[in-house]
């Protein structure tokens, strides 16, 4: 290849770039700027150094409780949702197993339909008073196990924590289980072989071969997921209408509502604070990723 | 026998069952959404727990789709994600490919630097920009028309690497050849490389318009009037705006959203999951 | 080698055809941005008839009707760019937010201006309730006419309380009236409350959504001041404010039903319960009724004023008429919302929507407002039922006793609570609510209270320091 390239190279990256930076790479430095300055409404943009920062960490309540709530959803929903589509797609890579295309359908729908209507159609059914949920929980008896009253499954309480987990998993679980069909169809029938002659059954097939042959894609799950319930936002936000929340408000839902309040250096410190918690995860991910050779620059 | 090829009759059996019904707990939701979107007011709030409405087919609220059509003004709704959708998808299409293609096959100063670059902005929070983003839009007189929600996604980070992952298995030696023919870069790229990337294609632009049908925060914050609302954002409206509230009229409007992607994943679903298994296997 | 240039030519036209911005609208001098939020029903009022009127009336206008469900951001929003409305719809609210913030026109030119086309007499100035034309004052200037205020009422099912007094020959419960208390509240809510086997409740004794206004009706009943004098800092956590959520919390010991204020307006609701007949008592604003008889035309109900605690007190909100500080065509503006107020158009506000008396008192006090004719769609569907002079007595009287005065205190019962921070107060507020009558409640109502005080506060303290104001010195 001539090394010539680079000015024709030029044309055919201009525009894609040029629209990559300038609605996303500049808008978030001069965000993380903003978070340095006091911005609202008909106010100036005053200077204010750390002021937005020292505030967050040390006055504002709500905030901590939003990151503790955005940790738990994070750890609650992630491991929980790999776990349970390796072996559903263990289970269907099988080749004993009938209806595969119509269960890896089925388990893909909530993934495309829009968080518009998942919103709606969770809130309906989890609705305290005329629900499905707390109609199938009354007439099986189990709403004696909640003491007087079913919980507020979206209200102020630590179940509806709880309930937007449920949710997310139930959302993404096709996801990675599509992931894991495609990485475990991948793996060579000889070491499943290997495996079978040195006497392992089919659970200890699963874990000891199955399992680390995709590491790779656990990884790439583990950092997609993490990263996805570190921004989660749609979800919460349609479910509470942004409201505020012990238990179920996360980062995002309280950033927007400062924005919307109009202390905008004060939304973009939450916003940077996200996107430092974000960098970690993806720089674990890279650093694996390069380590192991799976990405060349 | 091999057995993990066999494993025992109740082990399979126990697999079978347990994933099955948990794909039809995936499913169950919607087919409660248009359970109840054919019910009455009293019906959906009473207790009783069925999944047909009550009385034979001919006297199920049929009238809460065209309440919901109506009073959510669905039909322009409609036509804008369409148009929105299809113009995002094809112009993205394109121009994610040409950078793609750049990256993984162009020599040019600075291409690693750039990549890294890239890649970094794919993992930046919506919630950090988005501002100015507005405030960008803004100043160039797009808010409030279609234009916002079409030219901030005419290129993404996600959509260049994903092209670019595609891109870099393509044999040299093909490449090669052409130049050897004689063809320039863009030729290389339109009649040689693309071809033999369609399934990342095809992929890639299902992801492109499923994502934007369904983007529901930028449309929200950059929409003002009700013309040139998309079909969320419509349906949204349709909450929080409405006087008399009916969970049956709103699941119907909940309906009317939802089938149509889901009858798209349906038809293209072979390239959705391969072009899916691209990205996963390639990290 | 020519097709790829043609290829790369059509790529070239179609980006930029994307990226060309639309024209912009030429900005015309004699055009008016109208804009409110609203139910679907009231365009018909706004855009069919105010917009089109006053285009009749003022030829060479136009009025440009914009309607969003989140006005108070698209008012900042805007007023940052550079730009705003003409004429604002505007909660009260957030009005002293928006006077802070510079984003309203003083109107005190226009008040005062000679011409009697323009400005406004003493006694139309007089006809606005006091209620809500005081607290339009800040530092000596007016920055908006109010339109409306809608009272906070107390609904009840007539046919629960007959079928409670015909079970019950020896101890009859009477109809709500102005003269209840909170001790009659609480024994009508208790008695008309039933609770099946299972410890369900098949009957709401009374039932309210969980926002700020049925504490606030509370609070000041109880005696209670929600601001000191600066409006810097809030006295809700006070005896008074316990004395309020402690009746709160008493008369919602089944709250499930009771919703959270962002979701004031579900599809299962305490309105939609009421509507069904299952609650017994409803406190709700005035705009509820025409609902009610919509979704249920064979609900016996009627409305009462709120009962009073040791004093009366009718919690009330308002919506006023404002202008932009940017707005480029502020005259045809003030003519507009000038004409809006007057008595024609403002018997008109309460005809067809009855959604909340108008802020004036010679409408509510005249003939005419006894009955409405509500608003009948194209095809003859009833969107708002009429109101027939029979029902006034039942359904419309209530308004009267919070607008006159009341012997007790020798003031009117209506008050519109507003401060600098009402909006964020509200706020907490509401979520002091929900955690207040939650069952798992394990803290007291003061440490709520004071709670709800304290990020009132911060939020306060905050917004001082970051306009270099000092923080406030609180004991």
């Amino acid at each position: 290849m001539s090394a010539g390239n680079s000015n024709r190279a030029w044309w055919f990256i201009a525009f894609p770039l040029a629209i990559v930076f300038l609605f996303t790479a500049l808008p978030t430095v001069v965000g993380i700027g903003l978070s340095f300055f006091e911005w609202g409404a008909a106010t100036e943009a005053r200077s204010i150094g750390f002021e937005n920062y020292r505030a967050l960490l040390q006055d504002d309540q709500q905030f901590w409780r939003a990151l503790r709530n955005t940790l738990i959803f994070a750890v609650a929903t992630v491991p929980v949702t790999l776990l349970l589509a390796f072996l559903f797609a263990s289970a269907v890579n099988a080749p004993w197993f009938r209806g595969r295309t119509v269960v890896r359908t089925l388990f893909f729908v909530p993934t495309v339909v829009s968080i518009v209507a998942v919103g709606f159609i969770w809130q309906w059914i989890l609705d305290p008073q005329a629900g499905v949920l707390n109609h199938l929980l009354q007439s099986i008896g189990v709403d004696r196990m909640f003491g007087r009253d079913l919980p507020q499954w979206t209200g102020e309480s630590a179940w509806s924590l709880a309930a937007v987990s449920f949710i997310q998993v139930w959302r993404t679980l096709g996801f990675s289980l599509v992931l894991y069909l495609a990485a475990l169809s991948s793996v060579p029938r000889s070491l499943y072989d290997a495996a079978s002659v040195d006497g392992a059954g089919s659970w200890q097939s699963l874990w000891r071969i199955a399992w680390p042959s995709v590491w790779p894609m656990t990884i790439f799950l583990i950092t997609t997921g993490t990263i996805a319930a570190l921004q989660v936002f749609d979800l919460v936000w349609i479910m509470t209408g942004g409201a505020e929340r012990r238990w179920m408000d996360v980062l995002n839902v309280h950033l927007y509502r400062e924005f919307s309040n109009n202390r905008m250096g004060y939304a973009a410190a939450i916003g940077v604070i996200v996107l430092l918690l974000t960098a970690i995860v993806t720089l674990a991910q890279l650093r694996w990723m390069l380590s192991r050779g799976e990405v060349r620059l | 026998m091999n057995r993990w090829m066999q494993p025992s009759a109740s082990v399979r059996v126990a697999a079978q069952v347990a994933t099955w019904a948990v794909a039809l707990l995936m499913a169950a939701p919607f087919a409660w959404m248009v359970s109840t979107s054919l019910k009455s007011d009293a019906e959906a709030i009473g207790r009783d727990l069925n999944w047909i409405p009550a009385g034979p087919a001919s006297e199920w609220q049929w009238g809460n789709y065209a309440a919901a059509w109506e009073q959510a003004d669905l039909g322009r709704f409609y036509l804008n994600s369409v148009i929105v959708a299809l113009v995002v998808t094809a112009v993205s299409l394109v121009h994610n490919a040409l950078a793609g293609f750049a990256f993984a096959k162009l020599r040019f100063r600075g291409r690693s630097a750039l990549f890294l670059v890239l890649l970094a902005t794919m993992m930046l929070p919506f919630q950090v920009y988005f501002i100015f983003a507005y405030v960008i839009c803004d100043v160039l007189g797009y808010i409030d028309t279609l234009h916002a929600l079409i030219v901030p996604f005419l290129a993404s980070a996600f959509g260049i690497f994903y092209m670019r992952q595609s891109i870099q298995s393509v044999p040299e030696s093909v490449i090669e050849a052409g130049r050897i023919d004689g063809f320039t870069d863009f030729e290389v790229f339109w009649h040689i490389v693309l071809p033999s990337v369609r399934p990342a294609l095809g992929a890639l632009a299902i992801f492109t318009f499923m994502w934007s049908w369904n983007n529901f925060f930028w449309p929200l914050i950059v929409i003002d009037s009700g013309e040139r609302y998309t079909l969320p954002l419509g349906v949204a409206a349709l909450a929080s705006g409405l006087f008399v509230q009916s969970w049956p009229v709103q699941m119907a409007a909940a309906t009317i959203i939802t089938v149509p992607t889901i009858l798209v994943f349906l038809l293209f679903q072979r390239w959705f999951v391969a072009g899916l298994a691209l990205t996963g296997v390639k990290g | 080698m020519r097709r790829s240039h043609w290829i790369i030519l059509v790529i070239g036209i179609a980006t930029i055809a994307c990226v060309v911005p639309p024209r912009l609208m030429d900005r015309d001098d004699a055009r008016l941005r109208f804009v409110v939020w609203g139910m679907p029903f009231e365009d018909r009022l706004f855009e069919d008839v105010y917009a089109r009127e006053f285009e009749a009336l003022h030829p060479g206008v136009v009025v440009q009707y914009e309607k969003y469900v989140d006005v108070a951001d698209k008012y900042f929003a805007w007023h940052t760019i550079g730009t705003g409305a003409d004429v604002m719809r505007v909660r009260i609210t957030d009005y002293h937010g928006l006077v802070a913030r510079g984003v309203l026109t003083p109107l005190d030119e226009f008040i005062e201006h000679p011409d009697p086309e323009i400005g406004l007499s003493a006694e139309r100035q007089a006809d606005f309730l006091p209620a809500v034309w005081d607290p339009l004052e800040v530092d000596g200037a007016r920055y908006a006419l109010p339109s409306d205020n809608a009272q906070y009422g107390l609904y009840y099912n007539k046919a629960i309380f007959d079928a409670y007094n015909a079970a019950h020959r020896e101890d009859q419960l009477e109809y709500p009236h102005a003269d209840w208390t909170w001790d009659d509240l609480r024994e009508a809510a208790e008695k008309l409350t039933i609770v099946d086997e299972r410890g369900r409740v098949t009957q709401y004794g009374i039932d309210f959504f969980l926002w700020a206004w049925p504490f606030m009706a509370f609070f000041e009943q109880a005696g209670g001041e929600l601001w000191d004098e600066e409006g810097t800092t809030t006295l809700i956590d006070s005896p008074a404010g316990v004395e309020a959520l402690q009746l709160i919390v008493d008369l919602l010991p089944h709250a499930v039903s009771a919703r959270s204020p962002e979701q004031v307006e579900t599809a299962t609701g305490p309105d939609k319960l009421f509507a069904t007949g299952q609650t017994a008592m409803l406190l709700d604003g005035s705009w509820r009724a025409p609902f009610l008889e919509l979704t249920n035309s064979d609900l016996d109900f009627a409305i009462a004023p709120l009962p009073r605690g040791k004093r009366p007190g009718v919690v009330s909100g308002s919506v006023v008429w404002a202008i932009s500080a940017h707005s480029r065509n502020k005259e045809m503006a003030w003519r507009m919302i000038r004409w809006m107020t007057d008595f024609e158009q403002a018997l008109r506000y309460w005809d067809m929507l009855r959604v909340a008396p108008p802020a004036s008192r010679r409408v509510i006090e005249s003939e005419e407002f006894r009955a409405t004719s509500g608003l009948v769609g194209d095809g003859g569907e009833v969107i708002i039922p009429a109101m027939p002079r029979e029902k006034w007595k039942e359904c419309g009287e209530w308004l009267l006793y919070g607008i006159r005065l009341h012997p007790m205190t020798g003031e009117a019962p209506a008050f519109v609570p507003v401060a600098p921070y009402q909006a964020d107060l509200e706020d907490k507020i509401g979520t002091m609510l929900s955690r207040a009558v939650a069952p798992t409640r394990s803290q007291s109502l003061e440490d709520l209270l004071r709670e709800a005080a304290d990020a009132v506060h911060a939020i306060i303290d905050r917004d001082r320091r970051a306009r270099g104001l000092s923080v406030v010195d609180r004991e």
